[in-house]
């Protein structure tokens, strides 16, 4: 199976290679990094870890610049010593935007690939850095061998800072048509943004109230590559909060995964829109790998396991999530005590999940085991069920308050990117910047990303496994409609566009 | 299972070790998750509990949660959690 390829690297990395790389002098320079494997299910990315600078001797500037035997096998050594691949970085002073390989450099890179694949069992990844604009382009060395060997140019290379910086090579993935139906959008950030923003593979995990009115949004906004991820049916409880769900979902027990497509395909703007699912937990293994397809994920789950491995995966494998929820607490007599709806872009640089203490990871045992829902364990007095309350004029607000933040972590209006978790409270109508800091003891915001040496919370999801064999266990006649029913809203949609 | 000694500072089993014990199966996301049953034997008595029969003969698991896991360093807040609960036994 063929895969894109892909580099990513955290602001802190893009700093240091940049400080090594761009000379005041002007000439050229280069350096060695080690790199970790991110691998999905149709992209494999190299995640950068560590710049290894080179020591006096280890490379020679002339305009160009040339590295040392010794430079190549230190840093190969280095890279396989933690398990990793390694990275051959150069720079282009006068260039801007993505770089087409000169052929001296596509000669430097080859004849270093297959030594350095020979040392860590993972392809050399060559990377140059404009120094007009800091742009990055990259590639992998991965196909053939000796003096065939070739490279596969990466679809993007990805900076993920304060705001996501997303470099994309134009031939791979090419600018969206412009259909004219995003002028007013186009205005308000520029064509360029547009540009970007359009092309990132963003996932939603889970389709209910928050989740199908982000997946909406977002195809509104002209985004090309959507994927809703999702396992559960549309059932009569979910009416009062899923916008643009109906009673005839209802009674074909739709996945809401396929009411999310109709609602995201009947609002997008882009000129050939693709809105996939998935009816994998991203508990499981495989949703996992459809998972680290994606440039970032949008966390509209409850579920403590699922946001344990969303959280995780923004620090192993560098794909930043926007998290959020709603609480709503409420009197004995069932009044409306107060409601408060947070939002935070879980990244490096920023707490995780456990530390804003937005996810408690002593449930996360008991949603593994299925207890969560059990009403045989809810009796026995280990705690109380959840109701999770929510109404349809607040679920709103949390869908807004993770679209800002996914605005402000993608465009950084004025200059700023993620404005940090945030919290409003409905009661007083005030907004709140969440102070958090990371606990000393955190396991994920410090630690170095390590994409496929993560640690493995993925497991067998019953809940998943339950949610899928209802949708496949409908009647014949049930399965029959629901088939019709999406083929019209699929030709509904084409001929409406 | 795995089972190790813990001696709690109050209850009826103060100063004493007792053998408690975790499954395996909930020690593979250790130390992200942490487990959520203690299986303590039959003999050492928690007042209020939700509790199953354990897979180790004559003795029982208890369920219980523990506070602010990811905050503190993984074993010591286990071995703490642990020697919380069974501050709780009556016998």
């Amino acid at each position: 199976m063929s895969r894109e390829t892909s580099v990513a690297m955290t602001g802190a990395t893009h700093r240091a290679l940049r400080q090594l790389l761009l000379r005041g002098d002007g000439q050229e320079d280069l350096c060695f990094a080690t790199y970790r494997a991110s691998t999905g299910r149709a992209r494999r990315t190299a995640l950068l870890v560590q710049p290894i600078p080179p020591r006096p001797g280890d490379r020679d500037v002339h305009g160009n610049a040339t590295v040392t035997g010794d430079y190549v096998l230190r840093a190969a050594n280095e890279a396989r010593q933690m398990g990793g691949g390694v990275a051959l970085l150069h720079s282009h002073p006068a260039g801007s935007g993505w770089q087409p390989m000169s052929g001296p450099d596509r000669d430097a890179e080859r004849s270093y690939a297959n030594l350095a694949r020979e040392i860590t069992g993972l392809p050399l990844i060559g990377l140059t850095l404009a120094g007009r604009d800091q742009a990055w382009s990259a590639r992998h060395w991965d196909r053939g061998v000796g003096r065939e060997v070739e490279r596969t140019d990466c679809v993007n290379v990805r900076v993920v800072d304060d705001r996501l910086r997303v470099f994309w090579h134009d031939g791979l993935r090419p600018e969206p048509r412009d259909t004219g139906r995003q002028l007013r959008t186009v205005a308000a950030w520029g064509h360029g943004t547009q540009a970007d923003l359009t092309r990132r593979r963003v996932l939603v995990v889970g389709v209910g109230s928050v989740g199908l009115d982000v997946a909406v949004r977002l195809a509104a906004s002209g985004l090309t590559d959507v994927t809703i991820m999702d396992f559960d049916l549309v059932e009569e409880h979910n009416l009062d909060r899923l916008i643009g769900a109906g009673p005839r979902d209802v009674r074909l027990r739709l996945p809401k995964t396929h009411v999310a497509r109709r609602e995201a395909l009947r609002n997008a703007t882009a000129a050939d829109p693709r809105v996939r699912i998935s009816d994998r937990s991203v508990c499981e293994r495989d949703g996992l790998a459809v998972a680290l397809d994606h440039d970032l994920i949008f966390s509209c789950v409850d579920r403590p396991w699922a946001r344990a491995v969303l959280n995780s995966l923004a620090y192993t494998d560098l794909i930043p999530v926007i998290d959020g929820g709603i609480a709503i607490d409420t009197r004995e007599e069932g009044s409306m005590r107060n409601a408060t709806w947070r939002s935070h872009v879980v990244r490096p640089g920023r707490p995780c999940m456990v530390c804003t203490r937005q996810l408690d990871m002593s449930l996360v045992a008991l949603d593994t085991q299925g207890l969560l829902d059990d009403p045989a364990y809810i009796a026995g007095g280990g705690r109380a069920s959840g109701l999770r309350q929510n109404v349809a004029p607040l679920s709103v607000n949390v869908a807004a308050a993770l679209l800002a933040q996914y605005v402000s972590f993608s465009v950084a209006p004025g200059g700023f990117g993620d404005p940090g978790p945030l919290q409003y409270v409905l009661s007083t109508h005030e907004l709140h910047h969440l102070g958090p800091s990371s606990s000393p003891s955190c396991m994920y915001e410090p630690s170095e990303p390590v994409g496929d040496q993560r640690a493995d919370l993925t497991g067998k999801d019953p809940v998943a496994e339950r949610g899928r064999h209802r949708a496949r266990t409908s009647p014949l006649i049930l399965r029959l409609r629901r088939s019709i029913s999406g083929r019209l809203d699929e030709r509904h949609w084409r001929t409406a566009f | 299972m795995v089972i190790y000694l813990i001696e709690p500072v109050d209850g009826a089993w103060a100063g004493t070790a007792v053998e408690t014990a975790v499954a395996c199966a909930e020690l593979a996301r250790w130390p992200q998750v942490p487990p959520h049953w203690i299986h303590l034997p039959d003999k050492v008595q928690l007042q209020r509990t939700n509790s199953q029969p354990s897979s180790k003969a004559e003795w029982t698991m208890h369920s219980r949660q523990i506070a602010d896991w990811g905050r503190d360093d993984p074993g010591v807040a286990w071995a703490s959690h642990v020697r919380g609960v069974l501050s709780e036994a009556t016998a």
